[in-house]
């Protein structure tokens, strides 16, 4: 199988998820934000980072780069797409999610492990999950304070898309939301990093059980 | 104060070894900006929070207030501005939807300045 991971200016975190998709067997292959076509991959990591600085809003420059549009096209075809902090970011001012991610309550920018709880392992991302299971993550962002309407919060829960919940919440986000995803459930978008904990040497690699997730056939 | 007339001020300190060179060099400064394109028209697009929702940077804004000794601020909730030169003002909406703001958190108003 072969995952890209898209590459925008001040991605820091492409280098990291693609050495995650070579420890869960897979080949990784870079997405370039320039590309004009994703190279004829299975599944798309949008990585964490500061694309484009953050200018205007995180993720608001990203979501116009040339790769968003045959990526648009793969996440709305039903391709597995995961977004990973200002990926996530990025999939919410793409519309591929719903939501908005606001700036954490506590003003500050968060970088420790937090523990979460798979709370739908229907999706590509958290099939060889089970259900309910709890994982510690690290999350390192300065806006992940999810945010959406009460009526798209309702749909959310009632339709059993919220992914990842925090068991202890570190940035004030909506109904403890660490992850959610689309209708199709093939977008996943989530605040913490698996790919940070993607090999023993890094003190964990409880993040392979989301990435493998997507080799175990893709379709739940 | 030109920016000329702060160096010169900053030189006139008795003490040389302090005398910093502070050349503010900003344009508003000096002159108020020509603009750039002939016929155009400059817009002032202001971007704030909704109302209703969280605004972590108005709170902290608000409570650094009192602890330097200024009373009696109610709410604060802290905005983006921008300014644009455009050469109409057709798609000012269309911009501040798809990118100036998000309408999920954000309201947005704009106004023709010059």
């Amino acid at each position: 199988m072969r995952i890209g991971v898209t590459v925008f200016p001040g991605s820091n975190c492409d280098r990291d998820a693609l050495y995650a998709v070579e420890r869960m067997g897979a080949e990784p292959v870079e997405l370039w934000h320039a590309d004009a076509d994703l190279k004829g991959v299975d599944a798309v990591i949008v990585p964490g980072g500061f694309s484009y600085g953050d200018y205007l809003r995180p993720g608001a420059i990203a979501r116009f780069a040339k790769v968003m549009a045959p990526l648009e096209y793969f996440a709305r075809s039903g391709g597995p797409v995961l977004g990973v902090c200002n990926g996530f970011q990025i999939l919410t001012e793409a519309h591929l999610l719903p939501g908005a991610l606001l700036r954490n309550t506590g003003m500050r920018f968060v970088c420790r492990r937090v523990r979460v709880r798979v709370e739908a392992t229907n999706t590509p991302w958290t099939v060889l999950c089970e259900p309910y299971e709890e994982l510690a993550l690290p999350v390192a962002h300065n806006e992940g304070n999810y945010f959406a309407d009460p009526a798209t919060l309702a749909r959310l829960e009632d339709e059993w898309r919220v992914v990842l919940r925090y068991l202890e919440n570190p940035n004030g986000s909506a109904n403890d939301i660490a992850g959610i995803c689309n209708e199709g459930r093939n977008v996943v978008g989530v605040m913490p990093h698996p790919e940070r904990v993607s090999d023993p040497v890094l003190g964990s690699d409880e993040g392979l059980r989301i990435l493998r997730s997507v080799l175990a056939g893709a379709r739940v | 104060m030109s920016a000329r007339g702060v160096t010169a001020l900053a030189w006139s300190f008795p003490l040389p070894i302090l005398s910093i060179p502070v050349t503010l060099s900003h344009p508003s400064l000096e002159k108020p900006v020509p603009k750039l394109m002939a016929d155009s028209l400059k817009i002032r697009i202001l971007v704030r929070p909704k109302a209703g929702i969280l605004d972590p940077q108005g709170e902290a804004v608000r409570s650094a207030l009192p602890a330097l000794g200024f009373g009696g601020v109610g709410t604060v909730h802290v905005g983006r501005l921008i300014e644009m030169e455009v050469e109409s003002t057709d798609e000012v909406d269309a911009m501040c939807r798809r990118l100036l703001a998000n309408p999920t958190i954000e309201e947005y108003e704009w106004e023709v300045v010059g």
